[in-house]
């Protein structure tokens, strides 16, 4: 019989999490296994993403990653089964290469996130911790209507969320479109996106920005609509993109004035990495505009 | 980070960007050492793949810090990405950026010439 007064106790023992890693070849594979290493994660390593399938069906996983290099026939299949099977596993997807619609499929079945080779290492290592640390995930993005041409969604206010919407748009390498314009559109978007979190959304995580990205022949446009209630951009004297050509730095003496943290370079950058930024008239949605420059292999 | 004399040098690796809280990490970097007293910076920048409105804010920020403490910080080596944001800012315009090592840490020397200067440099890269 167990007494409880009196009684010494020894801490309960946390469970050992254990992550499945389909293999993605020796140099992903080692950087995965220093991450969880440090993590305290076991790891499992299986071939391919069809034995992952029946590994997951068979135990219980707190994240998945699937790999990059072993394909098995219809990859998005076995992804979609993962997730049937175990639907709050956070899943990270590796795909060697950019498909059309595959991050599109990935947000709909929840993913947590979506790489597209070649990857960046710092960024892949960055969102394995945020899958591990992450207290909370589901639900953080609803696609509320999409084709690989026209994607309209929902996101939570608050950082975590952002970030793997921005891993999202990075995972979508488009090859009709320079790499300098994609890495510019993503920029902008960071901006903007957590401009609209953290001003509209105030980061909180019951608001919800509204999203749409167009891929058009010759453009991609993103828009975002904050719940905020807006702002006049001629108004903002704290923000870079009013500072005078010779005085740059002129808004941060504006900041302190009134008592605001360092800042205000998102709405500039973000401006200089698109060819339009444009504000509705209440200033809680605005409109970014690419021109895509056809490839020299794409022109006529 | 390394020292150079009373030049502090903090090589920046990866990226800086909120959403990955590394400019958070800099941030915090940057205030130890101005409370500790140092007041010549170099932040190189040579291994930095990208930097966003955050990091750009927190180097502004110990820039205008230090400089009121009759200190200095300068840029080391930009490159690709983070030169253009930089440039987009015409921060380099305000904050001196050198693209040699030998050269930024002589230009410290320079303005700060009525003190002595120690030209010994730590041999490993301090944690």
């Amino acid at each position: 019989m167990t007494r409880c007064g009196g009684a010494s106790f020894a801490p309960s023992p946390v469970p050992q999490r254990i992550a499945l890693v389909v293999d993605s070849g020796t140099e992903i594979n080692e950087l995965l296994d220093g991450v969880f290493a440090s993590e305290n994660w076991s790891v499992q390593r299986v071939h391919d993403n069809c034995t992952a399938l029946t590994t997951v069906t068979a135990n219980s996983f707190d994240l998945i990653i699937t790999g990059s290099k072993n394909r098995c026939t219809e990859d998005l299949e076995v992804v979609h089964k993962i997730r049937a099977a175990r639907p709050h596993a956070r899943l990270i997807i590796l795909a060697d290469k950019f498909t059309p619609g595959d991050v599109l499929d990935a947000m709909r079945q929840g993913a947590f996130s979506y790489f597209s080779g070649p990857f960046e290492h710092a960024a892949l290592v960055d969102m394995v911790r945020q899958a591990i640390d992450s207290p909370c995930w589901d639900d953080g993005i609803e696609i509320l209507s999409g084709t690989p041409a026209w994607v309209r969604l929902a996101a939570r206010c608050d950082v975590e969320t952002a970030n793997r919407l921005i891993q999202f748009l990075h995972g979508a390498k488009d090859p009709s479109i320079p790499e300098a314009d994609r890495e510019a559109v993503v920029s902008a978007f960071r901006e903007i996106l957590l401009n609209a979190m953290e001003h509209g959304g105030h980061f909180d995580p019951s608001h919800y920005v509204e999203i749409s990205f167009i891929r058009a022949s010759r453009a991609v446009a993103l828009r975002v609509k904050d719940p905020g209630q807006g702002f006049l951009l001629e108004e903002l004297r704290h923000a870079a993109i009013n500072s005078p050509a010779g005085d740059p730095l002129s808004h941060f003496a504006v900041r302190e004035e009134q008592g605001l943290r360092p800042g205000g370079f998102g709405l500039l950058l973000a401006k200089k990495q698109v060819d339009d930024l444009i504000y509705n008239e209440k200033g809680n949605e605005v409109l970014l505009i690419k021109y895509i420059n056809p490839l020299p292999s794409q022109a006529v | 980070m390394r020292e150079c004399g009373d030049v502090s040098i903090l090589d920046l690796l990866g990226r800086s960007t909120i959403d990955a809280g590394e400019s958070e990490l800099l941030s915090k970097h940057l205030r130890d050492l101005t409370a500790t007293g140092k007041r010549k910076l170099l932040l190189n920048l040579v291994n930095l793949s990208h930097i966003d409105s955050s990091g750009v804010s927190i180097i502004v920020e110990m820039y205008v810090s230090v400089k009121r403490s009759d200190g200095e910080l300068k840029l080391l080596s930009p490159r690709g990405r983070v030169l253009d944001v930089l440039r987009v800012f015409r921060l380099l315009d305000v904050i001196p950026s050198f693209e040699d090592e030998t050269n930024a840490l002589a230009s410290f020397q320079r303005e700060f010439a009525p003190r002595r200067a120690d030209h010994r440099c730590s041999q490993e890269p301090r944690n």
